[in-house]
């Protein structure tokens, strides 16, 4: 009887909750501000669109916090080296989602580093060349790759300006449950999809940025113009990579 | 006579069972340890999940994919969180490892998954604890301790901290 109670109670406070939920959500201003740390019930919209803003003046020369933490979050590190490959073809070809890549003026040997990953085009090449519609753009902006169709033809790589995309050319020791993978798929940064679905608001690596006192990335809506990455790119001048080849990127960059 | 035979067939029998008790090892998995055994059904009833299972996770891989869709109740994290079995140290064993429960019936109906070639096999978290790491590790599928001892050292020798680009 007791149990029947509360399952009254229950149904009546969920109920409350989700009236209170809907109120909220029908001016639409709220939909993507307020982050709820619940799995995505509805579908992304085109109201969100994820974007991040790299300062390269408060990346530190030899810092790969950002690139380690992605590789843990992602499970890029444990990705063992194949067997009788050299140390350099593991290098060249090992999975990465960002890399850490320096530029150097020739003029001023000014030397900027900077995490270069998925730029998370509007326009997506890799998107255009793909034969089985694996890769895409998400309605939220998230340039991804379903490996239910992947046929691993990685014109996809090819096609990227940013060389932002890598190929799984092992079998994968051990997975985990939030980044599925297996041979024979290209992928590269979702920016950390799983934990936006759960209604968190930060990648692994801003996160680990901040941790170490850089603060050189801030991830999120661009679309919101009261979010930290909004209000820093009205205020900074910021570039996009390539930005001839208008592909509108998502991931934009200062100080370059 | 056959009192006897019957007596014998039964200490047999018990003798058996205590043995096969007493040696359940890590990797061995335990009757009725996965969370699904005490459930009366599955997310739908018995019958539906029996022929039709696949729909359900084919169209769900589809929504949660390009529409980022994980509340639900047919992800099939949540089919291998619920029907995994565990083993005597109260690890996970591979869900598709023979005998378990996807293998079962898909050995018998000879049909073959391409789910865990991508998918985890056991519920595994994002950083797992180091130890925990190893000792889902050593459960892998089918994977010779020999072998993984081999791809750990490769993964130490491979992992030069700095990439730069051009």
């Amino acid at each position: 009887m007791s149990k029947q109670t509360d399952q009254g109670r229950r149904d009546f406070l969920s109920r409350a909750a989700t009236a209170a939920a809907a109120t909220t959500v029908a001016p639409g201003v709220f939909l993507h501000s307020v982050a709820d740390a619940a799995p995505r019930a509805e579908p992304v919209t085109s109201k969100v669109r994820w974007g991040m803003l790299i300062d390269t003046t408060k990346c530190a020369d030899g810092c790969t916090a950002c690139v380690e933490a992605c590789d843990v979050e992602n499970g890029l590190d444990l990705i063992g080296k194949p067997e009788g490959a050299s140390d350099a073809e593991w290098e060249r070809q090992r999975p990465r989602w960002i890399r850490e890549v320096k530029l150097k003026d020739n003029l001023t040997d000014r030397i900027t580093t900077m995490p270069m990953l998925c730029q998370h085009c509007e326009f997506p090449p890799c998107v255009d060349v793909c034969p089985t519609g694996a890769s895409f753009r998400r309605a939220d902006g998230l340039v991804l790759v379903d490996r239910h169709t992947c046929i691993g033809c990685r014109y996809c790589m090819m096609a990227c300006p940013y060389k932002a995309r890598s190929f799984i050319h092992e079998n994968v020791l051990l997975k985990s449950t939030a980044v599925p993978r297996g041979k024979g798929c290209v992928e590269s940064c979702t920016f950390c999809v799983h934990r936006l679905d759960q209604g968190e608001t930060t990648t692994a690596c801003q996160d680990a940025c901040s941790k170490d006192g850089h603060q050189a990335i801030i991830f999120g809506d661009l679309k919101d113009p009261n979010s930290a990455v909004s209000q820093a790119m009205s205020k900074y001048p910021t570039v996009e990579v390539r930005a001839d080849l208008k592909l509108n990127t998502g991931v934009r960059y200062t100080g370059l | 006579m056959i009192r006897n035979k019957v007596m014998r067939l039964f200490v047999g029998f018990a003798l058996g069972l205590f043995v096969s008790l007493g040696v359940a090892q890590a990797g061995e998995a335990i009757e009725g340890s996965a969370k699904a055994d005490k459930l009366e059904s599955c997310v739908r009833d018995t019958p539906f999940m029996r022929r039709n299972h696949f729909e359900l996770i084919e169209h769900q891989r589809d929504i949660t994919v390009h529409e980022g869709i994980r509340k639900t109740d047919s992800s099939i994290a949540g089919c291998i969180d619920c029907h995994v079995r565990r083993d005597a140290e109260g690890q996970p064993v591979p869900i598709n490892a023979p005998g378990e429960f996807c293998a079962t019936c898909h050995t018998r109906a000879a049909v073959t998954l391409d789910c865990f070639s991508c998918h985890a096999t056991v519920p595994t978290p994002i950083n797992p604890a180091p130890e925990l790491l190893e000792e889902v590790k050593a459960h892998a599928a089918g994977m010779d301790p020999e072998i993984i001892e081999k791809a750990h050292a490769g993964m130490e020798s491979g992992s030069a901290k700095q990439v730069t680009g051009n």
